[in-house]
């Protein structure tokens, strides 16, 4: 296993600090899949600070299984790789190898749909100073007494009642936080089916998550 | 479709799941995976597109292909077909050997006759008695009791 961590530039070391931020403009997206064509893997490896991350997360939120988002997150770019010639940048490359991803991803859910397991990831400490967390544990409910462990597993286990097409427009939308339109991209579909499979899966989740809603 | 109340709470619901990250390095070590696999497979790839490469040494025209074909084809049958040419005539085949006069015989050694004779005995008839049914007797199977 190579050990990024060590043998990363400092420039693909910078650009980590960026990935939060989401910034990589057009231009450098073109100059480093260009690159990448012509087999610098150093060029991908920048590539794949940016969108790694993105694209592991919308998997763990698909799979709700640490090492399954893992091993399809690695498929994923293995493949985009392979098949970046054919790129031909009419779409983003955000947008095409999450839809890589996506197809992937609900290729490997239909296939081991009878397997459930649940493989969590941690909660990292900086929930607590999270808006969202404060508004929901400062109202008089019971999710106030619910520990996070508690309400980490019932909200994944209210995710996996969803079918694969509804779990990712709400993966995509509400936790990803990527606009209609782009996710009428990514799954190849227009935009008035994304809104009403967002529709239907919020209603869903909503009776599934109740205690949490009140 | 209006963003209600209850939508804005599930909104915050999952947007905490964003504060579910993997252990510290995760994004690293996967890329590094990923960058080993994708030099593995290229390798991989180089090999094959090396064997390619050679093969256009050992290609042969249509006619040629088609022409080793037949023979191969028939060398096949040759070796498969029966061997009913075998030896019918009932007299013995005899080799025979002429003595050669280079060759001599140990000192103080005579030899009565110098003709060397290797025979097999018809060949072709079976022993006697060999496709006879066997004369057996039978007793048949009583059940009284005496």
């Amino acid at each position: 296993m190579l050990g990024a961590s060590t043998c990363m530039p400092e420039e693909t070391t910078n650009k980590q600090k960026q990935t939060d931020e989401n910034v990589l403009d057009r231009a450098e997206e073109t100059r480093l899949i260009e690159r990448t064509r012509n087999g610098d893997l150093r060029a991908y490896d920048e590539l794949m600070v940016y969108f790694q991350p993105r694209i592991y997360a919308t998997i763990y939120n698909m799979t709700s299984n640490h090492e399954d988002a893992a091993d399809l997150t690695q498929e994923t770019f293995v493949k985009a790789y392979e098949a970046l010639k054919k790129f031909k940048g009419q779409s983003g490359f955000y947008t095409w190898v999450y839809r890589i991803a996506v197809n992937k991803t609900i290729n490997y859910i239909k296939k081991h749909r009878r397997r459930k397991q649940t493989s969590l990831n941690d909660v990292d400490s900086s929930i607590e100073r999270d808006p969202d967390y404060v508004a929901l544990v400062s109202d008089d409910t019971p999710r106030r007494d619910a520990n996070l462990t508690e309400l980490q597993k019932k909200l994944n286990e209210a995710l996996q009642t969803l079918s694969e097409k509804h779990r990712l427009v709400v993966v995509l939308h509400d936790i990803d936080g990527v606009p209609h339109e782009e996710i009428a991209k990514i799954t190849e579909s227009n935009v008035g089916t994304v809104r009403s499979r967002l529709f239907y899966a919020r209603q869903q989740l909503q009776a599934a998550l109740s205690d949490y809603l009140q | 479709m209006k963003n209600e109340p209850s939508d804005e709470k599930l909104r915050q619901l999952l947007a905490l799941k964003k504060h579910e990250v993997p252990p510290p390095g995760f994004h690293e070590q996967l890329r590094g995976r990923i960058l080993e696999q994708i030099e593995e497979e290229a390798s991989k790839k180089g090999f094959l597109a090396w064997i390619r490469r050679q093969l256009p040494e050992f290609e042969m025209s249509p006619a040629m292909l088609g022409t080793a074909g037949a023979a191969a084809c028939v060398l096949f049958l040759v070796a498969l077909s029966p061997t009913d040419d075998a030896p019918t005539q009932n007299h013995p085949e005899v080799a025979v050997t002429e003595p050669n006069p280079e060759i001599l015989p140990p000192m103080g050694i005579e030899l009565a006759d110098h003709t060397l004779l290797a025979t097999n005995s018809s060949p072709t008839s079976a022993p006697p008695f060999l496709f006879d049914t066997p004369s057996l007797k039978t007793e048949r199977a009583g059940f009284n009791q005496e």
